[in-house]
């Protein structure tokens, strides 16, 4: 047995060696980082202990940035979830030609971000973008999507749920594909209407994918970056800054690297809450039988 | 009334006929089963019966309504599934009650009906419990119990006993046959074990392909068989079946009557296979295979030498086609 311990660790050193230098060195540096006050390395730092956290607490850019990030990340997730499970309720109906169905659904998910956002930079254009000469078509007056504070966040969110709902239907469609359609014939001869299969059977069984699909969408959407760079740049104001931005912003526009890695800090610990959550799932999911 | 008539019913799939044009009736109060191999068309039919397929063409009537094209939850039917279909989410008690929710039967009376099944199949002690930990046998009861709450007074089972073991088969077999009696359900059983058959049956169809080979009280089809595939398929070990008498037909003898001790044919005893109670010679006689049952441990060994015969009105005839010559009924 020895000799095969030491065999799995030597297979596994490589893997150990870049999870150290790529995870856990950035890890602890940027804690380090949060506790010091310097505008590049740890070389000519000043200590200040916890001054970051206090000042990041007491700052209402932060505050603003993570009701931002908590507004995108709720907003993004229910309606990338219910979205997807209104597709995937659809889809798992049987009609003809379906399966044609399933990769123009899935299309959006396989683009990069750039070339979406791109797309949608076209569509929110005020005076030529589709949405507002949707809008006009039926009288309606055009909107201000990326440029109104009130309806910014929104748009973002927009983006977002066009962007992945794929992503949720999919796991949601895999999930009511794995419920045996005994319990539904068996629920029909017993008298229950569709609607109260829907919600009798379905959906209960479905919970371990809704919680899934729910989990991996916000630990996702909490750390959104790459839309709100690309599409309104944390603007009009403040209107769509995220942590992530205003990190971005603290850490490469301020060069205020203490600060940028105490916002990071703050970022990981919540990130991992909802990734413990996730694991705790997992877990329990495979000790009892996946229900 | 409550009486089922399956009149001409097909059911196809992309042209290929899984149900083809079965007719057959079961009276009031009676158990009926559906045989035949997988494949057959038996668990179509039921599930025709119920509603959960539309047939392509035939009626379904029960209780004298034609019921071809109504929905499942009003054809006054109960089912009881392969995989027992019990809601993995819900308790014991939610299972069993689930129908008489959706129907609105009042709280007292669901509890009343709760009660009396849980005790008739006797799952009293894991009424809180969910599927998931309870035996196969437990899970059975609970389907079984589901049936009998609802007060349907048809109640269709599709193989309820195959993921049973076989002590447990027996046992539920009674249970299910007492049930029944009981409770005066009119019952369509679907198996493909004979045994399930001969034992529980009224009256029995079997099926291949699609079609019925026969139908009738189980001793029919066992002293009567109306076609090769019936003598084969009922009977354990299957009739033997030989060339016959005349080019184009062929001879079938069960091993019950195949007899050692006559002054008969010359055969030779190829193997024996001793099951306790009686032994199962395999011979070969003029190059056919035939076997012979004989009571407790035979005498004769692998390699002797023997003579065997069979009494006349043992004999059955058929065509090569697989039609009983003497005009078996079917």
């Amino acid at each position: 047995m020895p000799t095969s311990r030491l065999t799995a660790l030597l297979l596994l050193t490589p893997a150990l060696v870049l999870f150290a230098l790529l995870t856990l060195y950035p890890l602890g540096r940027g804690l380090l980082l949060s506790l010091v006050n310097t505008d590049y390395g740890l070389a000519d730092a000043a200590w200040v202990g916890a001054d970051n956290y206090t000042f990041l607490l007491s700052d209402p850019f932060f505050r603003g940035a993570a009701w931002n990030t908590v507004a995108f990340t709720l907003m993004a997730t229910l309606s990338e979830v219910a979205f997807g499970l209104a597709l995937a309720l659809l889809v798992n109906a049987r009609f003809p030609g379906r399966w044609l169905v399933v990769p123009s659904l899935v299309a959006p998910f396989v683009l990069s971000t750039m070339v979406v956002t791109a797309v949608w930079r076209a569509w929110f254009h005020y005076d030529f973008g589709f949405l507002n000469n949707a809008l006009r078509a039926v009288a309606l007056p055009p909107v201000e999507w990326l440029f109104d504070p009130d309806l910014a966040l929104v748009s973002l969110v927009l983006v977002d749920l066009w962007q992945t709902a794929p992503f949720t239907f999919l796991i949601l469609l895999a999930g009511l594909q794995s419920i045996p359609r005994d319990l539904h014939e068996a629920a029909q001869v017993e008298g229950a209407s569709p609607v109260r299969r829907l919600w009798t059977i379905t959906l209960p069984l479905l919970v371990p994918h809704l919680l899934l699909a729910a989990l991996l969408r916000s630990i996702e959407s909490f750390k959104i970056f790459d839309k709100v760079y690309a599409l309104t740049g944390g603007g009009p104001g403040q209107a769509t800054e995220t942590l992530s931005m205003y990190l971005y912003r603290l850490g490469f526009q301020y060069f205020d690297i203490g600060l940028a890695s105490a916002t990071a800090v703050v970022m990981i610990v919540i990130a991992g809450l909802l990734a413990a959550v996730y694991a705790w799932h997992i877990v329990r999911g495979q000790s009892d039988g996946g229900r | 009334m409550s009486a089922i008539a399956v009149e001409g019913l097909v059911k196809r799939w992309d042209g290929h006929a899984a149900v083809d044009g079965v007719s057959f009736a079961v009276p009031e109060a009676s158990l009926t089963v559906l045989l035949g191999p997988s494949g057959c068309g038996k668990s179509t039919i039921l599930r025709l019966i119920a509603g959960l397929e539309t047939a392509t063409d035939g009626t379904v009537t029960i209780g004298g309504r034609d019921v071809t094209r109504l929905d499942p939850a009003k054809r006054g039917v109960s089912m009881v599934f392969q995989s027992y279909a019990l809601f993995p989410h819900l308790s014991v008690a939610e299972n069993i009650l689930f129908g008489l929710k959706v129907r609105r039967v009042t709280k007292a009376e669901r509890v009343r009906r709760l009660e009396t099944a849980a005790r008739m199949v006797g799952l009293d002690s894991v009424l809180e419990r969910k599927p998931a930990s309870l035996s196969g046998g437990q899970r059975q009861r609970v389907a079984l119990a589901r049936t009998i709450v609802a007060e349907q007074p048809v109640c269709l089972m599709d193989e309820p006993l195959s993921n049973l073991d076989a002590k447990l088969r027996a046992e539920m077999r009674d249970e299910i046959r007492r049930l029944q009696r009981a409770l005066g359900l009119t019952m369509v059983y679907v198996t493909h074990d004979q045994t399930e058959a001969m034992t529980m049956a009224d009256a029995v169809v079997l099926l291949n392909a699609g079609r019925i080979e026969q139908q009738g009280p189980p001793p029919l089809l066992y002293e009567r068989p109306a076609t090769a595939f019936a003598a084969r398929f009922i009977g354990q070990p299957p009739m033997n079946l030989l060339r016959g008498p005349t080019p184009g037909t062929l001879l079938g003898v069960r091993p019950e009557d195949v007899a050692l001790n006559g002054s008969g044919r010359p055969a030779r005893v190829e193997a024996l296979d001793y099951l306790g109670a009686e032994t199962l010679l395999r011979l070969s006689l003029d190059g056919e295979e035939i076997i012979a049952r004989a009571p407790g441990r035979a005498a004769p060994q692998p390699g002797d030498a023997v003579r065997i015969a069979w009494p006349a009105e043992a004999e059955h005839h058929f065509e090569d086609t697989g039609i009983r010559r003497d005009g078996g009924q079917t």
